[in-house]
C-alpha cells in the first residue's frame, strides 16, 4: 500500500530541474515578441514584408527613419511627452498630499474617500473621455494636450494616492515627531524628514504616472483630433498603414516605456508589494 | 488652518478633482445614455445598440474573451509566483523580466502580436522553416475566426499577466513562511500546501487580481484592434466606432453603460465570492 | 520506542558556523531541553530534527530509524512554533484536525481526536472560531492541541512561551509540564529562559555557539556546572566568580576569606552563588553599595573592583548602603574553576 518515499535529495534536484524549465520557458516567453518587434523594426521595408522573415534583424535604419519623416509623427511624439509629463505632475500634485493624509491622519470621511478611490478601480475610466469630448468642446479645451493630460491624470490619480498611502506609511510617525520636538515646523519637517526618504517612491510613482499616460489608447484616441498623441495617431492609422511604419511605431512606443519601467524596477516592486489593497 | 482641518484640505485637491473627472463624467455618460435624440428620456439609444448586427458579437466576443483568458492567466500568474517562491538566486531578475510587459502599451502588444501571427509573420516563418506547412498559415484572416480569438487571447495573456503576477507575489510576501513549515511538518506535501495554505490566504490578493483584470478584460481595445482591425468586434471597439467614426455620442454612451454594468457586477460576484470571513484575515 | 540519536550534526550558513558536530541522545519519553542564548543554534538543531532544514554533515535517527533524509512531510513528527503557526484561515477544528486529514484519516477518528484532544487543552467551547478571534494565550493552545491530535514519535517545542506575558507564561508552564508528562511523549523543547528549563526539563543541553556544552538533570547543571559559562547562565542573579590565589597548595585566599580548595593550583576562580552567603562574623568581605529590596530577598551589590559582587540574604537581613559585611558561604556550595573556566573537582 505504501508507496516508497523520496529522499530529500531527489525531491530537491526533481524540484530544481522543474524551475529551470519553468524559468527558461517563462523568461523566452516574454523576451522573444519583443525582440521580433525589435527585428522588425531595425530592418528595411522589404525586409518586413519578406516572407519567410529573417529573425535577425538587418539594422536597418529604414523603417525607423519613414516613420519619423512621415508627417505629424513626429509632432505626436511631442505630445505623447507633454501630455505624459503633465500628468505626472498633477497626479503627484494631487495624489501625494492626499497619500499623505491617509497614511497620517484619522479623519471622518476617511472611509469615504477611500471608498471613492478605490470605487474608480471598479470602473472602466477611459470611457469618461466619451462626456468629456461634449464638455471640453463647451469648455474651450477640445483637442487640447491639457485636456487630455487631465483624464490621464484621472487614471493615474488613483495610483498615486494608494502608492504614495503605502510610501507614507512606510515613514515611521516618530521621525516627523522628533523633528517637531526640536522645532521644525510642520512644513519643515516634512521637507527634511519625510521628503528624502519618500523621494525614490515618490519619483518612481512619478515615472509610473508618466508610463500610464504615454501607454494610454483611447481617450487620446476619442479626445485628439489635431493634437494626437503617437498612440492616437498609430491607432487611427492601423488600417492605411504599412507594416513597417506600424512595427516602427511600435518599437517607438515600446521602448523609452520599456526603458522607464526597467530604471524603477527596483522602486515599482516596493510600491506594489505594500500597496496591495 | 488648524490641525484638525489639515487632512481635509490635504485629500480636497484630489477629490474635487475625482468629483469633477470621474462622478460628474459617469453621470453625464449615463444621462448622454438615456436621453433621445429628440430629447427627453427614453430607451432609444439601448434599441439602437441592440438593434445593430454587430452588438450580439461584440457582446460575446467580449465576454468570450473573458471567460477565456482571466483564468488561463490567473493560472499562469500562480504557477510563475509558486516558481519564484522557490528560486533561490537570481529571484530579483526574473521578476524584472517578467514584468517588462507592464511597460507595454496595449497598442504596442497588438502590434507586437501581429508581427507574429500576420500572413508573412515570424510564426509562419518558424512553421515554413521547420517544415511543419508548405504554405503560410491564415490566421488572422476574415474567416478565421477561431483562430483570431486564440491570436488574442496568447496577445492579452502575454499583455496584461504581469500585472496579476505582481499583486501575487506581494500577495504571497504578506504570507509568513511559518505556515507553509507547519504544513510540511504535519504531512502536507508541495501541492497540499499550495491547495490548503497559501491558495487560502491568497483570497485578499486573488480577489484583487480577479477584479482588476476582469475589468481591465472586458475594456479590451487596442489589442484587438491591431491584430484584427474591426474583424474581431468588442464592446470597447463598438464604443470608439459609434462615438468617432458614426458621430453618434449617445449610442457610444449606451456602449459605455453596457460595459460599466458589466464591470460592477463582475466585480460585485468577485467581492461575494472571495470575501474572507470575520477573524479569518491574514 | 521514540529514543532520539543526534551524531554529528553539522551546519553552517555561509561562512557561518551555526553548528559543530553535535552528537545527542535522548531516551524514550524523555523531556529534553535545549537552553542558550540567541544564536547558540538551539533552534536550527530543532529544525535539523524537524526536516526544516538540511544537516551538512550528521545523521539523525528516531526510534532506530534514520530520518535525516525523509523529507519533513514524511518524519511523522510534530511541531509547536514560537508564533504558533495557527492557520488564520481555519477554524480551530480545522486546524487541530490539520495533521490528521494530511494523514486522510476518516471524519469520526478525526472528530473523535479533535475533540479528546480540544479538552486536554480546555478549548472545546472554542472550535469554531478563526484564529483572529483568539488571544494569544489561545492560540498557542491551539498548537499545542494540534500537535498532540496526531499522537508524534517526537514533540518539537519551539519557544512556545515566549510570545506571552509573565504570568501566563507561569499559568501555560505548569499546564505544558501535566499534559505532556500524561501524554508520555518524548519531547525536544528550546528555550533561552532556565527558569523554563528548570522547571520542565528531565534534562537539560546548554547550548553555546554551535556545541553542546553540557547536558545534565536540572540539578546538575545548577549544582556543578562544567565551566563559567553554563555556571553564569543558569541561576539568576548569576554565579559569583572570585579571582583566588594559593597561600599555601590547597589554601586559597579570595576576597580576604581563606579555605580549602583543589591542590596543584596556583590561581583559580571561586564560583559562589549568591543566595548561598549569609552574612556573618567572618567571611568574604563586601561593601553594600547597592541594596534591592526584591521581596522574598533583598539582593546587596559591591561594585568596587572591576568584577561585580552579588549576594542574596534573607528579607530579614539589615544591612544600610556602604556598609562593610563579612558574607560567610555555604562551604559545601562552593565551585572552583581554571582561569580558563573549566571547572576542577575540590578534593574535601
Amino acid at each position: 500500500m505504501s508507496t516508497q518515499l523520496i529522499s530529500v535529495d531527489v525531491a530537491q534536484r526533481r524540484l530544481r530541474r522543474l524551475l529551470l524549465v519553468g524559468a527558461v520557458i517563462a523568461t523566452i516567453w516574454v523576451v522573444l515578441p519583443i525582440y521580433f518587434l525589435v527585428v522588425n523594426a531595425w530592418s528595411s521595408q522589404d525586409a518586413v514584408n519578406a516572407f519567410p522573415k529573417a529573425f535577425v534583424p538587418e539594422m536597418n535604419h529604414e523603417s525607423l527613419s519613414f516613420l519619423l519623416g512621415f508627417d505629424g509623427v513626429l509632432s505626436s511624439l511631442v505630445n505623447s511627452l507633454i501630455v505624459a509629463a503633465i500628468t505626472m505632475i498633477f497626479s503627484i500634485g494631487l495624489g501625494a498630499p492626499a497619500g499623505y493624509a491617509l497614511a497620517r491622519y484619522e479623519f471622518r470621511g476617511k472611509g469615504t474617500f477611500r471608498l471613492l478611490i478605490l470605487l474608480t478601480r471598479a470602473f472602466p475610466l477611459p470611457l469618461l473621455a466619451l462626456p468629456l469630448t461634449v464638455l471640453y468642446i463647451r469648455l474651450g479645451v477640445d483637442d487640447t494636450l491639457v485636456g487630455l493630460a487631465l483624464v490621464h491624470t484621472m487614471l493615474a490619480l488613483p495610483f498615486a494616492v494608494l502608492i504614495t498611502f503605502s510610501l507614507f506609511s512606510g515613514v515611521p510617525t516618530e521621525l516627523e515627531e522628533a523633528a517637531w520636538v526640536f522645532g521644525c515646523t510642520k512644513v519643515q519637517a516634512f521637507r527634511r524628514v519625510v521628503l528624502p526618504i519618500a523621494l525614490p517612491g515618490l519619483a518612481a510613482s512619478a515615472i509610473f504616472a508618466f508610463v500610464i499616460s504615454w501607454n494610454e489608447v483611447f481617450a487620446s484616441s476619442v479626445l485628439m483630433i489635431q493634437n494626437r498623441t503617437l498612440t492616437a495617431f498609430l491607432l487611427q492609422n492601423l488600417d492605411v498603414s504599412p507594416m513597417h511604419m506600424k512595427f516602427a511605431g511600435g518599437a517607438l512606443l515600446v521602448l523609452p516605456a520599456a526603458t522607464f519601467m526597467f530604471l524603477i524596477r527596483k522602486h515599482l516592486f516596493a510600491m506594489w508589494g505594500i500597496s496591495n489593497r | 488652518m488648524t490641525n484638525k482641518s489639515l487632512p481635509y484640505w490635504l485629500i480636497a485637491p484630489a477629490a474635487l478633482f475625482t468629483v469633477a473627472l470621474f462622478l460628474y463624467p459617469l453621470s453625464l455618460v449615463t444621462l448622454e445614455a438615456f436621453t433621445a435624440k429628440s430629447g427627453g428620456y427614453s430607451l432609444e439609444n439601448f434599441q439602437t445598440m441592440v438593434g445593430h448586427w454587430k452588438f450580439g458579437t461584440a457582446l460575446k466576443n467580449t465576454l468570450l474573451l473573458t471567460a477565456l483568458v482571466v483564468p488561463l492567466q490567473m493560472v499562469v500568474a500562480l504557477s510563475l509566483a509558486q516558481l519564484l517562491t522557490r528560486v533561490k538566486s537570481g529571484r530579483d531578475t526574473l521578476l524584472y523580466v517578467w514584468t517588462i510587459p507592464l511597460g507595454i502599451s496595449d497598442l504596442a502588444a497588438g502590434i507586437i502580436w501581429l508581427g507574429i501571427f500576420e500572413q508573412t509573420g515570424f510564426l509562419n516563418s518558424a512553421l515554413i522553416g521547420l517544415g511543419v506547412v508548405d504554405a503560410p498559415v491564415s490566421i488572422l484572416g476574415f474567416n478565421d475566426t477561431f483562430a483570431t480569438l486564440v491570436a488574442i487571447v496568447l496577445a492579452e495573456i502575454w499583455r496584461s499577466t504581469a500585472i496579476v503576477l505582481v499583486i501575487l507575489v506581494s500577495g504571497i510576501g504578506l504570507i509568513p513562511k511559518e505556515y507553509a513549515e507547519a504544513a510540511e511538518v504535519f504531512g502536507a506535501g508541495a501541492w497540499a500546501k499550495f491547495t490548503k495554505v497559501t491558495l487560502p490566504l491568497l483570497r485578499p490578493s486573488l480577489q484583487t487580481a480577479l477584479i482588476l483584470r476582469s475589468i481591465l478584460a472586458l475594456e479590451v481595445f487596442a489589442v484587438v484592434a491591431a491584430l484584427s482591425g474591426t474583424k474581431f468586434p468588442v464592446l470597447m471597439g463598438e464604443t470608439y466606432n459609434w462615438q468617432f467614426a458614426l458621430q453618434d455620442g449617445p449610442v457610444a454612451a449606451a456602449f459605455a453603460l453596457v460595459i460599466l454594468a458589466l464591470s460592477v457586477g463582475v466585480t460585485l460576484v468577485y467581492l461575494r465570492w472571495l470575501r474572507v470571513p470575520r477573524g479569518a484575515g491574514l | 520506542m521514540a529514543n532520539i540519536a543526534i551524531q554529528n550534526v553539522t551546519k553552517s550558513f555561509g561562512s557561518y558556523d551555526a553548528l559543530k558536530g553535535i552528537g545527542l541522545a535522548v531516551a524514550d519519553q524523555e523531556f529534553l531541553v535545549l537552553l542558550g542564548a540567541s544564536g547558540c543554534g538551539k533552534s536550527t538543531l530543532l529544525r535539523i530534527i524537524a526536516g526544516l532544514e538540511t544537516a551538512d554533515v550528521g545523521e539523525v535517527h528516531v526510534g532506530g530509524e534514520r530520518i535525516d533524509q525523509l523529507q519533513a512531510k514524511d518524519r511523522r513528527l510534530a511541531m509547536v512554533f514560537q508564533n504558533y503557526a495557527v492557520f488564520p484561515h481555519l477554524t480551530v477544528f480545522e486546524n487541530i484536525a490539520f495533521g490528521l486529514r494530511m494523514q486522510k484519516r476518516p471524519q469520526e477518528v478525526v472528530a473523535a481526536k479533535v475533540n479528546q484532544v480540544a479538552r486536554m487543552v480546555h478549548l472545546e467551547a472554542l472550535l469554531d472560531r478563526y484564529s483572529g478571534q483568539l488571544s494569544g494565550g489561545q492560540r498557542q493552545r491551539v498548537a499545542l492541541a494540534r500537535a498532540l491530535a496526531v499522537e508524534p514519535r517526537v514533540m518539537l517545542m519551539d519557544e512556545p512561551l515566549s510570545n506571552l506575558d509573565a504570568l501566563l507564561r507561569l499559568e501555560m508552564r505548569a499546564e505544558l509540564k501535566s499534559i505532556l508528562a500524561a501524554s508520555k511523549t518524548t519531547t525536544i523543547y528550546v528555550t533561552h529562559d532556565q527558569v523554563e528549563a528548570m522547571s520542565l526539563a528531565d534534562r537539560i543541553a546548554v547550548m553555546h555557539q554551535g556545541v553542546i556544552v553540557q547536558c545534565d538533570t536540572p540539578l546538575e547543571i545548577y549544582r556543578n556546572p562544567v565551566n563559567t559559562f553554563v555556571a553564569g547562565f543558569i541561576g539568576n542573579p548569576p554565579m559569583n566568580f572570585i579571582p583566588a590565589h594559593a597561600v599555601q597548595d590547597g589554601i586559597f585566599e579570595a576576597r580576604g576569606l581563606r579555605l580549602q580548595g583543589p591542590l596543584g593550583h596556583r590561581e583559580l576562580l571561586l564560583g559562589i552563588r549568591p543566595e548561598d552567603m549569609q552574612v556573618g562574623d567572618a567571611g568574604f568581605t563586601c561593601q553594600a553599595d547597592l541594596i534591592e529590596p526584591l521581596g522574598p530577598n533583598v539582593l546587596v551589590t559591591d561594585v568596587q573592583d572591576s568584577a561585580v559582587f552579588r549576594a542574596a540574604l534573607s528579607s530579614t537581613t539589615t544591612v544600610s548602603k556602604g556598609q562593610s559585611i563579612f558574607l560567610q558561604p555555604d562551604l559545601e556550595r562552593v565551585r572552583w574553576f581554571t582561569p580558563e573556566g573549566q571547572s576542577v573537582k575540590s578534593v574535601s
